[in-house]
């Protein structure tokens, strides 16, 4: 066995100093120069550990089965790295190349100095990567407008992950408060309510605080077109009350949206629009709402995520001004109007705003 | 919106520590079982440091999350990568590694190797879902 486990580490190796040899091939692109360095320095350091326990393994061949172990977690990094971040960036394009610059408009436009490299390269939907500061989309994303309100939710993850923390303690003490006072009220009135499953799952709102800082990031900043957004790729989504370990359910995150949007009166026919179309969503059939909906998505969790997520702005020198003219949330704003009010039209000026977005000078 | 996000930060976080803690792990047995050749001091100090942090961690974080009732699916480095440990074990550990690597016997060996395998489940969870595996 001890053959095979040195026999493998020699092969890690090698594939690592393949990964580094394709790193190095895109390094000549000024845009991705920086991000590829947080990657080379990953990639060394999984290297080095490789080399530690090939000299562990010839020095305690004993202890094959923990080296092996060793293997396991050293190649997993290695083989998803390559996967979600050197291969995105190893095929950078023009796709690429456009989502990026929008991506530094909307940067400079909200005063963010650490920008991400965008990359067209997303096996499912937008999804950030913060230790490598990449975001990537669905190939088709720098060709169409109305999902890119989804890019600030990104930006918010970014920013998050980089260490400027959207979620902090009025969200800690608030998810204290809500679990003291939810138990104590089902244990007084005896509810037919699984303590220990409620302890379980209420857990979820650890992950779940960040989704809704940066939904909530996103709504302030880009208005009622991340709430359009949202709604259009809720209805591609099998059930809106399902949720997850990562994520609360869609249903519950566009009530929050809603609410944010209904407390700034500039979105009043937007907030309308959407609350009538969302009434009459909610109302087709639908699958049943899982265990526990209600009791897991209170309000006042969502709300203290919001009000940590403003005092994160306010930190940040971030000024949310949504409907500012020229400004790419004022653009996926019109967009979103022109859609609905003119659908046959729509596309033409679609692909003529595209052009100008990414082509223009801010 | 981005599964990926999460699962590749927690992902990310674990696999390191996993790297780490199975390097202390083997320096650990290589001391406890007198392999030759010897790790160094400087290697013996850092893996020393490295279980008694991360048992002390582990120790605490499990009080808070006993205290606080909050129990999660999964494990998350935003709570330290808490696993569901013995608290008379991880004492136990505790108090011989802060004697050295040494003094651990192979109760407390046992012990820290199946919360290194708890933590690369946890890792291998994830992985297959990032991996599409």
């Amino acid at each position: 066995m001890k053959d095979l486990i040195d026999a493998s580490l020699i092969l890690l190796l090698q594939r690592i100093a393949c990964v580094i040899e394709l790193l190095e091939d895109v390094h000549a692109n000024s845009r991705i120069q920086h991000k590829c360095q947080a990657v080379r320095e990953a990639l060394d350091n999984f290297a080095r550990n490789a080399q530690q326990a090939r000299g562990l393994l010839a020095a305690s061949p004993s202890l094959v089965a923990d080296i092996a172990r060793q293997y396991n977690a050293i190649a997993q990094q290695v083989y998803l790295i390559e996967q979600l971040v050197v291969g995105p960036l190893s095929r950078f394009g023009d796709d690429d190349e456009r989502l990026s610059r929008l991506c530094e408009r909307v940067c400079n436009e909200i005063g963010v100095n650490d920008i991400p490299v965008v990359v067209a390269a997303a096996s499912q939907y937008f999804a950030a990567l913060p230790p490598y500061g990449l975001i990537v989309t669905p190939p088709v994303e720098s060709r169409l407008l109305l999902n890119l309100p989804d890019l600030y939710h990104e930006l918010g993850h970014h920013i998050d992950g980089r260490g400027e923390r959207l979620v902090g303690p009025r969200f800690e003490a608030a998810l204290r408060d809500y679990l003291g006072k939810t138990e104590d009220e089902i244990t007084r009135l005896s509810r037919p309510v699984d303590l220990h499953q409620f302890r379980d799952l209420i857990g979820n709102w650890f992950d779940w605080a960040l989704e809704v800082a940066a939904d909530a990031f996103a709504t302030l900043l880009v208005g009622p077109a991340y709430a359009w957004a949202n709604f259009h790729l809720m209805l591609r989504v099998p059930s809106i009350f399902a949720y997850s370990y990562t994520h609360p359910a869609d249903a519950a995150r566009m009530d929050f949206i809603l609410r944010l949007l209904a407390s700034d009166a500039r979105f009043r026919w937007d907030s309308e629009a959407l609350e009538t179309r969302w009434k009459g969503y909610r109302e087709f059939p639908h699958p049943d709402a899982p265990t526990l909906y209600e009791l897991l998505h209170p309000a006042e969790l969502f709300s203290s995520v919001l009000d940590d997520v403003r005092e994160a702005l306010d930190r940040l020198r971030i000024e949310p001004d949504p409907l500012r003219p020229g400004t790419v949330p004022a653009i996926l704003n019109e967009g979103w109007h022109r859609l609905l009010n003119d659908p046959d039209d729509y596309r033409a000026w679609e692909t003529a705003t595209i052009s100008e977005l990414v082509l223009a000078k801010e | 919106m981005s599964t990926t996000s999460q699962v590749y930060s927690d992902f990310r976080a674990i696999s390191e520590l996993l790297t780490t803690l199975n390097h202390a792990l083997i320096t650990a047995k290589r001391v406890v079982f007198k392999i030759q050749p010897s790790p160094d001091l400087d290697e013996i100090q850092e893996a020393t440091n490295t279980l008694l942090n991360f048992m002390i961690q582990q120790s605490s974080r499990a009080d808070d999350r006993a205290r606080a009732g909050i129990h999660s699916p999964r494990p998350d480095p935003r709570r330290l990568l808490a696993v569901p440990i013995n608290a008379n074990d991880a004492q136990r550990c505790i108090d011989q590694l802060r004697r050295g690597l040494p003094a651990l016997d192979q109760l407390s060996l046992d012990f820290i190797e199946s919360v290194v395998r708890q933590l690369g489940q946890s890792s291998e969870g994830l992985y297959r879902q990032m991996a599409r595996l």
